[in-house]
């Protein structure tokens, strides 16, 4: 890639970050949430890998990195909806893990927050490392 | 000590869990501490599943609701008899084949994944069957699809797989699509998914404001029978499945012929008869010509093959057919056929797979021309698989016969005489590929390709003995599993008692 | 706008159902299947937001303005937010169906070494 998509990459690259992290931070506020800010985390690693190629991105991203991130993430979820479960006897239950607040605030709704994070965990990495499984070129016989 | 409603959502979440949590540990673990973690977790949710349907034998229906939201507004997890039995059934297929792919998965790489997706597999279909709103049946419908179009696709080397994969994965998405659209249809005329509440509000004509029930109710209908029609694979939407399931590993094979496409059946059935059945739909005229199609061309399909896994698989389309004499029946006696069939169906279909598996492990070739002989060489093997024709045949002493019989009484009680007609014809044609398919496997002379082969390793035989006597001992014995049979039609059909019991609380 | 009639989005909605079905059924080109899958589902999704809209509707999210006026005329005023959430659980799904279906047809390619769905049918028998 030419030097102007490589220097360019650079600069949005981490703007991406910060925008995703409000994305996913004011998920109870405003619109978003952990979904759509996992998917710009993805497309932030993703601009930097179609900008310098496969080897740099994944040397700071393993493959392995990934898969235990993902499985990480999908975790919290089920141990926070668990919690749940134990303390206030319905799955899911919004019990006060995460201080209640009033709406309208950043730091409020019970355990909402909480799934945003693991969920922004889970669906960046999963782009990820989708992503990893379609460039990687094997050389097979091609009959 | 566990209250009865944390059942349900361990059912569904135990298999979930493990399935996400065993793909990292594959790196780190060997394989065959990942077989080993993934026949726990089945043997678990078998047990929860177990436990479950014992709660719901004695009378209640266990309704957990997510996050304790009141019933119209959130979501639920509603299960009585009908929903435990299949869940049932369900994890107990899933178990076999999981111990079975122990072996015969133990030159592949990759494993962690294939157990992985396994365990999701199992998720979602267990999600099917016990939730109560139409829209986590999508949510969940779609988890099963696509571990199945991944397990499917699996053996990535080989052509084959891919291709079928491919082609399943474009049809069951299509599927899931018209099924979507037609339950926004149905949510643009009542305003909720809820089972129970959809019923209710059908029931005292609640449709909203502007919406013609005449017209948008019926298109729903078509839309929603058209998704699922495709899913279990019923006569001008099977075309997948002739490819998908030969192509797939064995164990995988088993699973998709056994319950995957029951899932299907099941979603139909709950939605005709809870969710449309106030609405007065004549939908059995539609379904009786859908069940004769699919039986006969699963039939006379059947009789040109000679891949013992392609005959097989046409063999379940033609078995989807007779569940559809049951559904058509559209009364108590043919649920309880519908259910009797779709376990003995997955335990007879699911030893076939499982022994065509032995025959594919041990030999190499699935063709029937080279497997000739075989049967002196794997005497156990090749006497379950006659027992497993015997039964799909529906003769006498072995428990298809039983299923069958109740299907096709439901069927004369209401008046299909010429379906039933149609399905003891069928019945007698598919005794003419099964019966040739043993008389070559154990002939004397044995093929070149079967000169040294021995009997399967014992963790493959022993799942295959165990299916073998269990459908001769719920053919002579068949009482136990007729009452819950019976218990979960009579639930199905007791709309007032499922309304009250989710919205009345 | 008066000469549309009322029904237009959901007329535009099954047009592209109907596009979306004319490219998985007739196209032969794996990649074009594909995009008949997506265009299929977006014409889908998009008919089920079309259904919770009200005219004149307003976004369903309270915060002290629409506490003003009074919670009844914000329930009759605000645009149905049920088909919304469902619409975006039905969009993850279908990204991650499109996303298998992309990674099969790349090992599709890296086998075959063509992409043509007539010229893969080889293994029919």
């Amino acid at each position: 890639m030419s030097i102007i998509v490589k220097t360019v990459s650079r600069i949005i690259s981490p703007l991406m970050l910060v925008i995703a992290a409000y994305i996913v931070l004011h998920g109870q506020v405003t619109h978003g949430g952990g979904f759509q800010g996992g998917v710009l985390v993805a497309c932030a690693f993703i601009l930097l890998l179609l900008a310098f190629g496969l080897d740099f991105v994944e040397e700071k991203v393993t493959f392995k990195f990934g898969q235990c991130f993902r499985s990480l993430g999908a975790l919290m979820i089920i141990v926070v909806a668990f919690i749940g479960m134990f303390f206030g006897f319905w799955f899911f239950k919004n019990v006060g893990v995460y201080p209640y607040g009033f709406p309208g605030e950043v730091f409020s709704a019970g355990s909402l927050p909480l799934y945003n994070l693991g969920e922004m965990a889970n669906v960046s990495a999963s782009f990820l490392v989708a992503f990893y499984f379609l460039i990687r070129e094997k050389r097979r016989n091609k009959k | 000590m566990i209250p009865a409603e944390w059942l349900p959502v361990g059912c569904i979440i135990a298999p979930l869990t493990v399935g996400v949590v065993l793909i990292p540990l594959g790196f780190y673990t060997s394989r065959r501490f990942q077989g080993l973690f993934a026949i726990g977790t089945s043997a678990f949710t078998l047990f929860l599943t177990f436990l479950l349907l014992q709660v719901t034998l004695e009378g209640t229906i266990v309704i957990h609701k997510m996050a304790g939201w009141k019933p119209p507004f959130g979501i639920l997890l509603v299960v009585d008899v009908f929903n435990g039995f299949i869940a049932f059934i369900i994890a107990f297929l899933v178990l076999f084949a999981t111990v079975y792919s122990i072996e015969y998965m133990k030159r592949d790489t990759g494993l962690s994944y294939y157990y992985a997706l396994l365990m999701l597999l199992l998720s979602g279909m267990v999600g099917v069957v016990l939730t109560g709103d139409i829209f986590n049946l999508f949510v969940f419908l779609e988890l099963t699809s696509i571990s199945a179009y991944g397990l499917v696709a699996f053996r990535s080397m080989e052509m084959e797989p891919l291709e079928a994969g491919f082609k399943y994965l474009v049809m069951g998405a299509t599927a899931t699509s018209l099924v979507l659209f037609g339950i926004a249809l149905l949510y643009g005329a009542v305003g909720t998914v809820n089972y129970a509440d959809i019923a209710y509000r059908l029931k005292n004509g609640g449709l909203l404001v502007g919406v013609k029930g005449n017209l948008v109710l019926p298109l729903s209908l078509i839309f929603i029978m058209g998704g699922f029609g495709i899913k279990a694979a019923v006569f001008p939407l099977h075309t997948w499945l002739p490819d998908a399931h030969p192509a797939a590993p064995s164990p995988v094979s088993a699973i998709l012929s056994g319950v995957v496409i029951k899932v299907g059946v099941y979603a139909l059935c709950r939605i005709l008869f809870l969710v449309f059945q106030p609405a007065h739909i004549n939908w059995v005229f539609l379904i009786s010509m859908v069940s004769f199609f699919t039986m006969t061309v699963g039939n006379f399909m059947a009789l040109l093959q000679d891949d013992i896994k392609r005959m097989l698989a046409f063999s379940s389309i033609a078995q989807i057919g007779y569940i559809l004499v049951g559904v058509a029946a559209a009364n108590q006696l043919g649920i309880s056929g519908v259910l009797l069939h779709t376990f003995n169906h997955s335990i007879m279909k699911g030893l076939a797979f499982l022994c065509a598996g032995a025959f594919l492990h041990q030999v190499g070739t699935r063709k029937l021309d080279e497997l000739a002989g075989v049967g002196s060489k794997m005497p156990l093997t090749t006497m379950a698989l006659t027992i497993a024709f015997l039964g799909l045949i529906g003769v006498p002493p072995l428990n298809g016969f039983v299923s069958k019989f109740i299907l096709f009484t439901a069927g004369i009680e209401s008046g299909l005489i010429w379906l039933v007609v149609a399905g003891i014809i069928n019945s007698a044609i598919s005794a003419g590929y099964y019966l040739r398919f043993i008389n070559v496997l154990i002939r004397m002379e044995a093929s070149e390709k079967v000169m040294d082969v021995k009997e399967a390793p014992a963790i493959m035989t022993i799942p295959i003995l165990i299916l073998a006597g269990l459908i001769v001992l719920l053919g002579t014995w068949p009482q136990p599993i007729l009452d819950v049979s019976e218990k979960a039609a009579f639930s199905l059909f007791n709309i007032d008692k499922y309304v009250t019991a989710v919205l009345g609380g | 706008m008066n000469e549309l009639p009322p029904n237009f989005p959901y007329i535009v909605c099954v047009i592209l159902i109907m596009v979306g079905l004319y490219c998985v059924a007739c196209k032969r080109n794996l990649i074009k299947i594909i995009i008949g899958l997506i265009i299929l589902s977006d014409g889908v999704n998009l008919f089920f937001i079309c259904i919770g809209y009200k005219i004149g509707g307003i976004p369903p999210i309270l915060h002290e303005e629409t506490f003003k006026h009074g919670l009844e005329v914000f329930y009759a005023l605000a645009v149905d937010p049920l088909p919304q959430a469902f619409v975006l659980t039905a969009i993850v799904i279908s990204m991650s169906v499109v996303a298998a279906a992309a990674a099969l047809a790349v090992r599709i390619y890296q086998l075959y070494g063509t992409l043509d769905a007539q010229k893969i049918r080889r293994l029919k028998g």
